[in-house]
This record gives structure tokens, sequence and C-alpha cells, in this order.
């Protein structure tokens, strides 16, 4: 099953964390709140921890689930969820 | 919208004539580089105040003939990252001598305020909201200048020497 | 080196205090991101894949100890441990906070550094030879001007929203560690027949999408009026260079596309205007700036060089390493020894806070306090007694930084790349870490001998990729990182532009592949020929054989 998660950056720290059900901020993945379909309520929950100033650069990323386990589409966010390679 | 000058809110006599109306009869029209195109033949040889808006792709250098004319000069920064005008504000004051006011409007930001007096602006068209304590900070945030500008503060050169 | 004076040292504070207040402000919500990116990024500050990424300006590439030590503490009460040495002559941190940024900047300002201008639209960090000063056909030092250029373009009222990022270099011997060509300004100190100083400007040269080799728009410029000249370039391109396209923004666009000829002549009118005017250097300035660059005292080398000889005899290791990471100085009895930061296995350019330490305290004890940052990612000791190189190097063995690889296929320059960059296609540090493993055999390397791989994760080209004697770069086909390969380039004196060799190859592929061009180059090459002398004998035809066959 593959859906849609919102990512950003801490806006005070920096890091990388993504939207959970609750409306928290979580640094991992696993914790987000996957949404199928209408990806609406995603994008304005996003846009308003931007503009409480929680997070910065938020957006909305393409995951797969497979097992339970969350896992991003790109290369780039499979990097960025999991930090660099080297 | 408000006019700064001098760290302080001031009265702005001139009214903005879009496009290439006719002002004639408007006090203190600030018209357009195409109207006064226009209109110079008539414009030139009377002797009321006058003002242009530059837009950012309009140098002053066209205008050379005809500074004397003007005692505004209205210079646009459609976006933050558009600086033409700092050119323009330093060849008016610099090379043409240009001594009316030198007007800022657009994206006229605090965090471009010094660079802005420095280059020979000397009013500043800014939101009502504008915080004067926050802009006069501004001017006095960084002293120390490395380069001549177009305003009479002193530099580094200048200062080592004396 | 430059020390500040009351001046400078109080500009740089004010800086700091200035970009204190704009943090606050965008935490406060005053500040919307859009605003403050603005602002944040002519402070060198990025929000990067990961996280902050802080960008702080070695200007000409030369550190104190008392400086590399500050870059040491940093990493480690800021950030993780290690910072990455940049071709710009800078160093990033990829790990920062944004709360923490403006007590960095105060802690940097304390050894009189700063991020200023390492990002934005204006005029960044300039950058230098390597070996300045310390070279023995060189003119004069470029750091004097440098030095000069650097405080000149500081928060200058009028270049400070230019239509795009614009980067100076300058280079004072025959050959060009500095990379002048592919600068959108380089200046080359040249002396006239009538024994004057001046220079060469070179304009319009740059990497990214379109590379272009930087034409000479003028033979000889005295130095004196070194800074009228670059005004005037400057004003010409704030007020002529596009502002609709970021692709078409850069300087080498507008040269190309007015015409070397009828840009030339706008500079020289708009020069013709103000030469001769407060900008013009005077003397008194300049043999200021100049007396700080003034050679350190030497202390007497007698025997050094026995004594050197002798060390080599001793240790195979030892020698190997000097053949390739110590050259001659000026003056008998010492040597510049480059330390490489490309260990194989590693990424290229980064230094953890323990071996920043180590350099420095090396600095200090052998080679006048004073280190370099290459363009080629390294680091240099320049002035070094040639009885004390054996110590020097058996602490950096303890330090693992005694790799023995300057100049040869593992001394790679390597962008982020998408490990670390928000802009990658590909990523670059393992691709290099695995070129850098399948060459990791000594002996192979110094068989292949000179030879440039410079790697970049997509077209901005931060990795030179442009100008490799090997160029790689990421590129991205349907999600999945490609790398296109490109041979025959140069960023040196006989610079040029490396062409393309044929389709791009998968990140499983692409080790292989440069071993084939590797190899294919050993069976060609003549007579100690170098990989681009080769290459520029036989061409395209023998790499491309050899890589898709004949058909
Ligand atoms: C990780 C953050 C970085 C970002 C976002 C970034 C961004 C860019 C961009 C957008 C360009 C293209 C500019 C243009 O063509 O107009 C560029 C060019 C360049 N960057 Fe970076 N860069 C980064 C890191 C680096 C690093 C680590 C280095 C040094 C190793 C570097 C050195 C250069 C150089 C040498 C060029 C090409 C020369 C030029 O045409 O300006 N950059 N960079
Ligand atoms: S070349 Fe591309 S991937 Fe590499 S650092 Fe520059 S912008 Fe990032």
């Amino acid at each position: 099953m593959t859906g849609k998660v919102a990512t950003a950056n801490r806006l005070r720290e920096g890091d990388i964390v993504y939207l959970t059900k609750e409306g928290e901020w979580s640094p991992n993945l696993q914790d987000a709140w996957l949404v199928v379909g209408d990806d609406s309520e995603l994008t304005t929950s996003a846009s308003k921890a931007e503009q409480m100033r929680d997070v910065v650069a938020a957006y909305l990323i393409e995951v797969e689930c497979i097992d339970d386990k969350l896992c991003a589409l790109s290369q780039r966010e499979r990097i960025r969820a999991a930090g660099p390679t080297v | 919208m408000a006019l700064l000058k001098a760290h302080e809110l001031t009265a702005d006599p001139w009214t903005v004539i879009d496009g290439t109306g006719d002002p004639s009869g408007v006090d203190h029209p600030l018209i357009t580089l195409e109207s006064w195109v226009l209109h110079s033949d008539k414009l030139g040889c009377v002797n009321t105040p006058l003002g242009i808006f530059l837009k950012s792709h309009q140098s002053p250098v066209e205008l050379v003939d005809d500074l004397d004319r003007f005692s505004v000069i209205a210079l646009d920064f459609p976006k933050l990252s558009d600086g033409r005008a700092f050119s323009y504000a330093r060849l008016l004051r610099q090379r043409y001598g240009f001594q009316g006011e030198v007007r800022a409007v657009g994206e006229v930001r605090r965090d471009q305020y010094l660079f802005m007096l420095r280059c020979g602006f000397n009013t500043f068209e800014v939101g009502d909201d504008v915080d004067l304590a926050g802009w006069a900070d501004a001017a006095t945030e960084v002293s120390v200048f490395y380069q001549p500008g177009s305003d009479d503060s002193s530099w580094a050169f200048r200062c080592r020497r004396s | 080196m430059y020390r500040y004076d009351e001046f400078d040292r109080a500009l740089v504070l004010e800086r700091v205090e200035q970009f204190r207040g704009q943090v606050a402000r965008r935490l406060s919500g005053e500040l919307e991101e859009e605003e403050f990116k603005a602002l944040r990024l002519r402070n060198g500050l990025y929000l990067q894949l990961h996280a902050y990424m802080l960008r702080v300006a070695i200007p000409y590439g030369t550190l104190s100890s008392q400086q590399m030590r500050k870059l040491a503490h940093i990493a480690r009460v800021y950030d993780r441990d290690y910072g990455h040495f940049t071709t710009r002559q800078n160093i990033q941190y990829n790990w920062p906070k944004l709360v923490d940024v403006p007590d960095i900047l105060a802690e940097l300002a304390e050894v009189e550094m700063h991020a200023i201008q390492t990002s934005g639209n204006c005029i960044r960090n300039v950058t230098a030879d390597h070996f300045a000063g310390v070279a023995a056909d060189e003119i004069e030092d470029p750091r004097v001007y440098a030095e000069i250029v650097r405080q000149w373009s500081t928060l200058h009222p009028e270049f400070s929203f230019l239509p795009r990022k614009f980067k100076i270099a300058v280079n004072g011997t025959a050959q060009d560690r500095a990379a002048l060509r592919v600068h959108d300004i380089g200046l080359q100190i040249r002396r006239n027949s009538a024994g004057k100083i001046g220079f060469e400007v070179m304009v319009g040269g740059g990497q990214g999408r379109t590379p272009y080799i930087a034409p000479t728009i003028r033979e000889f410029l005295p130095k004196q009026h070194l800074l009228s000249y670059l005004e005037a370039i400057l004003r010409v391109y704030n007020q002529l260079g596009r502002r609709d396209n970021l692709y078409k923004a850069r300087i080498k666009i507008l040269v190309a596309s007015t015409g070397v000829e009828n840009f030339t002549k706008l500079v020289e009118e708009e020069w013709a205007e103000i030469k001769g005017g407060e900008l013009t250097l005077p003397e008194d300035e300049h043999r200021r700036i100049l007396d700080y660059f003034s050679p350190p005292q030497y202390q007497d080398s007698n025997g050094a060089s026995k004594t050197f000889e002798t060390h080599k005899t001793w240790n195979l290791d030892f020698s190997r390493w000097c053949k390739t990471n110590v050259v001659s100085h000026k003056r008998p009895g010492f040597s510049i020894i480059t330390i490489s930061l490309k260990p194989i296995g590693s990424a290229p350019g980064d230094a953890s806070a323990d071996q920043m330490d180590v350099i420095a305290g090396l600095a200090e004890k052998f080679s006048h306090d004073e280190i370099r940052v290459t363009h080629e990612q390294n680091l240099v000791l320049a002035h070094v007694c040639q009885s004390d190189i054996y110590e020097v190097w058996e602490a950096l063995e303890n330090a693992a930084l005694s790799t023995p690889n300057i100049g040869l296929i593992s001394d790679m320059i390597t962008c982020p790349g998408l490990d670390y960059c928000n802009l990658a296609n590909a990523r670059s540090i393992p691709v290099a870490q695995n070129i850098a493993k399948k060459f990791e055999d000594l002996d192979r390397q110094h068989d292949i001998g000179e030879l440039k791989i410079k790697i970049s994760g997509c077209i901005n080209a931060c990795g030179h990729h442009h100008v490799g004697h090997i160029g790689i770069l990421g590129v991205d086909k349907r999600g999945e990182e490609f790398y296109q390969i490109t041979l025959g380039g140069s960023g040196a004196e006989d610079a040029a532009l490396g062409d393309i060799v044929g389709r791009a190859f998968g990140y499983d592929e692409v080790t292989g592949a440069i071993e084939t061009i590797v190899d294919t180059y050993v069976t060609e090459r003549r007579n100690g020929e170098r990989f681009l002398d080769t290459y520029r004998r036989v061409g395209l035809g023998p790499f491309k054989e050899a890589l898709y066959g004949t058909a």
C-alpha cells in the first residue's frame, strides 16, 4: 500500500520530523500518519505547524507500507529518513 | 503605504499617475517613464513640481538630459532579489549629481535599509505598520564601511589614514 | 597572515549581532521564512537535506592554528565532531541548530572568522592559490589582493543583491592552482615589460549547467586600479545581468550573450568614469596589508635537507608519502606538505575535530602557525623545515592523516551529493569511496600517475566535474542514480571542459567504467604521458570503444 506522510524540519533545531496522527512531530518515520487518498488534511496540518513556527519547509512525501513498516519511495527520502549512507 | 525620511514618518505630497494619462492639473504628480516620453514637450517647460517612477529595467541614464526637471526619482525594487536600483541610485548621485529626492519603492525591507541609505536613497516607501525603532536600529547596526558609498559616511581606507 | 584591526573587528562583531537579531525576529514570527531565507543565506546558513548547514569562510584558504582549533571546537560543541572542507576554501558544518548559530558566529568572531557572504547572490569568499607566498616562481602573494577584495566586497551596499552569486579567485604563479578560468572573475598577477605589477583579468567563466572557460577582457590592469575595475565590472553586471531566469543569471551568460568585445567595451566605458577616483589603492594601505603577508622568520635550516634524505632511506612509507605530498619551497631546506583529506574509504574533504586539533598543533610547532585549505579539499603546512618532516609525518600517521595520494587517482574532489544535499540527483561520496577502494593499491596509483577525478551529484557542478581529467556527474533517470562521464577537462592553466563519453552508467557500474577508462589509458599512453596528455592525443575514440564496444 502506498500513501503520503508529511515531513518538515524543526524550525529551531533543523531536525527532520514527520507528522503523527496526534498532530505531533516525530523524528521517526515509523510514527508518521499515513494517509491514503485525499491528503488535504495532511497539507492543512503541516502548513498550520509552519505558521505556528514549530517546523519549516513542510511537504508531503510518498511512502510505501510493507509489513507494517513505512518506507519512503524516493532514494532522497530514504536517505533523509535514515541519515547519510556514508 | 507610509513614507520614511531620516528614520521618521513624513507626509507624502506626491500622487502616482499610472500609465500614460495626462498629469497636468494634478498637484505633485509622480509619473511613469512612458508618460514622460509622451508628455515631455508639455511638462518640460512648465515649473510645477514633477516626479518620475522608474521600473527596475528602466535606467535613469535614459533621463540624464532631463534630470533637472524632476524633484523626485522613485526607483522600484519589484522583488527582494532585484538589486538594479542600488546601482541606479549611485549613478544618479555620483555620476549625474542628482540633488533631489531618490525614493525606494516596492520590496523595501528593513534589512536592506542601510544599503539603500549608502547608495543615496533618502526616502523609503514602507508598510503602514512600520517598526520605526527597528528601522532606526537597522541604520546603525553596522558602523564600519569597507567601501565608499554615495552618502557622506567615511570608509576604511580613509579612516585608517586619519 | 592578515590580522584584524579595530575596523575589521567592529564590523564582524556588528554583523554577528545583526544576525542574532534576524534569528530572533524569525523565531518571534516577525520574519517569514521566505524573507529570513534571503537573510540567512547571505550569512552562510542553508537548510539542507537533513538539517541546517553552516558554511564558514576561510578567506583565501589561510588559517592560523588558533583558528583551526576554534573550528574543531565548533565541530565538537555545536556539531557532530567533524567538518567538511570545500573546493571554495570554506568549511561546512552539516548539523548546527538554528538557535546556536549566533553563538557559533560569536565564537568565530573571537578568532577573526565569519560566515559573511558565504552564500547568497553576492560576492563570495575570495579564493587564492594555496601555495601563495611559498611557490618559487610567484610574482606576488595573491592573498594580499584577495584580502583587499575581501574587504571591498564585504557588505558592499551596491552589490549585495546581484542577479546571482559571484566568485572571484586570484593566482600569482604561472601554474594556476586557483582554477581562475572557471570563476566569474579570475585575476592572474602579471609583471609587464616595464616591470610593473598588475593583473590579467578574466571574466565570465563558470561551471554548472552551462560551463564556460573565462575569456580575458584585459591583459594588464595596473594593481592600484584593481578595485575600480572590479567595481566597473560589477556595476555593468548588476544592471544588465539577467534576473528572469536563475539558470541564465550568472555573469558568464551576460558575457557570452553580449559578446566578449561588447562586454569589454561596456566595462571599459564604466571604468573610464571612475578610474583614478576614491577606489584607487593608496600605497600605504597596500603596504599595510602586504606587511601582514611578509614571509615568516625562517629558522636556520643548515643540514636539514641531508637529514630529510636520510629519513627517506629509513622508511619506505615515509619516502612514498614524500613523493606525492611534499613539494619544494622557495627557500632551500624547507618544504610544503599537503595533508590528504582523502584516506581510502573516507568522505573526501572531511576532517574530525581531533584531526583538526592535531593539524593545529603541528602547524604551531612546525609551520609558523599557519594552515592552508586547498580547492582540492586538502590541507597544507606551508613552511616545514626539512629536518622536521619525518616527525610531522609520524604525527600525521597517528591521526590517520598520512594518506600518500596527492595528485593521484584517489585524491578526488567530491561534492556532498545526495547524502547531504537538497539539490542532488545522486550520491557522490560513496562513488568516490568505491573508486578509491578499487584503486587502493598504491603501486597501481603511482603507475597511473597524475589523474584528477572530480564528482558532482548534480549539474550545479560543485564537485568541478566539467574540469576533471575524468568528470563524473550524477543524474536522475526515473528515480535511479546514474552517472555521466566526461573526459579531458582541466581547471588549471590549460583549462578545458571535458567531453561527454557516452550514455550514463548506473551506480553499480560506474566504478567498473572508471577502471576501463584507466586501463585504456595505460594501454594507450606513450613514454610517461599523463592521462590528460594521452586523452588529448588520442581523443574519445579508444575510450568509447573500450566502454561501449564498436557497435
Ligand atoms: C550542500 C550545499 C550546497 C548547495 C545547496 C550548493 C549549491 C550550488 C548551486 C546551486 C550551484 C550552481 C550555481 C550556478 O550555476 O549558478 C553551485 C555551484 C558550485 N558550488 Fe555549490 N552547493 C553546495 C555545496 C558546495 C560544496 C560542498 C562545494 C565545494 C566542495 C561547492 C562549491 C561549488 C562550486 C565550485 C560551484 C561551481 C562553480 C560555479 O559555477 O559557481 N558547493 N552550488
Ligand atoms: S553539485 Fe549538486 S549535489 Fe553536489 S553539492 Fe552541488 S548542488 Fe549539491
